[in-house]
């Protein structure tokens, strides 16, 4: 089976949680959902045994936005999930490609929660901006090594965190590059010469903290932390630059991942997670943010101009992202920029 | 007929949001497609002025490698594009040569105030970059 249709994966997944729960286990609705360009995605809502429950299916797609291995994410679930950190029910890893034509993960279903922060009212910006960079916070003062991300990700030196997320996604930028990046090229070289100083503590790295990566009740908060493929130990820092990337608010320039602003999500951050800003290495995570982001749209680029995916999500990452990460850096970079973009600045 | 490419491009997206994507069975498909159409909108645009965009750059380009032969520096001369030879392919290839040696005088004159007026304007040709090539979906 290379690619399952619909039909497939209802009755191969139907056949697997039988097995595993030894139960009778029947697919009652299933629908794929859109955008989740790193893995597959898959509602499933089953009828087990007589009790409705809902489940999502996580399937390797044969390219992805982001190049990372399932057991990691599936293992920052598992570790998370007894955490006061909110995350779905991790419920099996199958790493065996012969069922579905790839490896998939199968997590409970968070449901009537939505993931569109642009619905909310001003109230409704403001009690889930305030949830989310309180639990970004949280997680920034956990103890990985007591949550046991040691069993899940190398540990690296308070000295090299940002030194070696630079080289990955340095290396990330110039392996699928299909044109050359001046504006990458001229970031690189700026975070090479200026790196920061060494990560205050280590702390479990989502990589990935954005609005559109939670789920929230409209009236009542956030439910889940989704997306944590890109998860590893790191500098905080590092995940609170990318919750306040340009690149999330779209439209409102000065509001944080069109909830708060900056100023007040920086605070609230502060506050939970105990540790203090400073401005002129926090400067230096956002540049690499921005960095990041654009190793993730020039590579999702390549995956489709080479034909590995053709998702029409990797093509419009690959030339819309691309152009507007591209404004955000020539905005922190450039002399001669008038700063359009919100967030602090050196 | 000698067709228009880049309005047939745009007539065909216009059909595929208005008659096929609602008559699609499920909203991944229909989201999916709906994002396909609006890039082929994007492609038609690129197909009409793609080319012009892109010798816009080429020339801006030429102009820095100019100023910095005359400022001393080891610069190897560009390829010059006949008129008759404008194909996307071709300005593109033309554009990415270019484009590497861009990368190569800036890292260059940023690391020296002997040339900050020719660092300036390099980043004045990035924004400009930014500003023409700029994609509203």
């Amino acid at each position: 089976m290379t690619q399952p249709t619909l039909e497939d994966v209802r009755r191969e997944v139907a056949t697997y949680l039988a097995d595993k729960w030894q139960a009778s286990v029947a697919v009652v609705a299933i629908e794929q959902i859109f955008g989740g360009a790193s893995r597959e995605t898959y509602l499933l809502q089953l009828d087990v045994d007589g009790a409705s429950r809902g489940v999502v299916l996580r399937r390797d797609p044969p390219s992805s936005l982001i190049d990372t291995e399932r057991s990691l994410e599936y293992g920052a679930y598992a570790a998370i999930y007894p955490t006061s950190i909110p995350v779905p029910e991790p419920l099996f890893l199958e790493n065996d490609a012969s069922i579905l034509g790839a490896p998939f993960s199968i997590m409970g279903e968070v449901a009537n929660a939505i993931s569109d922060v642009a619905v909310l009212s001003a109230d409704g910006r403001q009690r889930i901006g305030l949830q989310k960079w309180q639990l970004l916070g949280k997680l920034a003062a956990m103890d990985p090594i007591e949550l046991g991300f040691d069993d899940v990700c190398r540990i690296p030196e308070l000295e090299r965190c940002a030194a070696e997320q630079l080289a990955y996604w340095r290396s990330v930028i110039e392996t699928d590059e299909i044109h050359p990046q001046p504006v990458a090229a001229a970031a690189l070289r700026w975070l090479e010469q200026n790196l920061p100083a060494p990560a205050q503590k280590l702390a479990v790295v989502h990589g990935d903290y954005r609005s559109g990566n939670f789920l929230f009740e409209p009236e009542g908060g956030i439910t889940a932390i989704l997306d944590w493929e890109m998860c590893h130990l790191g500098d905080p820092m590092e995940d609170l630059a990318w919750s306040l990337d340009p690149l999330w608010c779209w439209g409102v320039p000065d509001l944080a991942g069109n909830l708060l602003p900056y100023d007040q999500a920086i605070s609230i951050w502060e506050q939970a997670s105990g540790l203090i800003l400073n401005r002129r290495d926090f400067y230096w995570w956002r540049v690499f943010a921005a960095v990041k982001g654009l190793a993730i749209w020039i590579s999702s680029s390549e995956d489709f101009h080479n034909g590995a995916g053709k998702q029409s999500i990797l093509a419009y990452a690959g030339w819309a992202m691309t152009d507007r990460q591209n404004r955000i850096l020539l905005d922190y970079l450039s002399p001669l920029s008038t700063h359009q973009f919100g967030g602090p600045r050196l | 007929m000698i067709p228009y490419p880049a309005s047939g491009l745009k007539m065909l997206a216009e059909r595929v949001l208005g008659t096929v994507v609602p008559a699609l069975g499920s909203k991944y498909a229909m989201s999916d497609t709906a994002m396909l159409a609006m890039l082929m909108v994007a492609l038609a645009d690129e197909m009409e002025s793609g080319v012009a965009r892109r010798l816009q750059d080429i020339e801006a380009m030429a102009d820095l490698f100019q100023v910095g032969r005359e400022a001393g520096l080891d610069i190897a001369p560009t390829e010059s594009i006949a008129t008759g030879q404008q194909t996307l392919s071709l300005v593109n290839e033309i554009h990415d040569a270019m484009t590497a040696q861009l990368i190569t005088l800036h890292a260059l004159v940023e690391a020296s105030d002997d040339y900050r007026e020719l660092n300036l304007a390099v980043w004045r040709y990035l924004q400009a970059n930014a500003e023409r090539h700029s994609l509203v979906l």
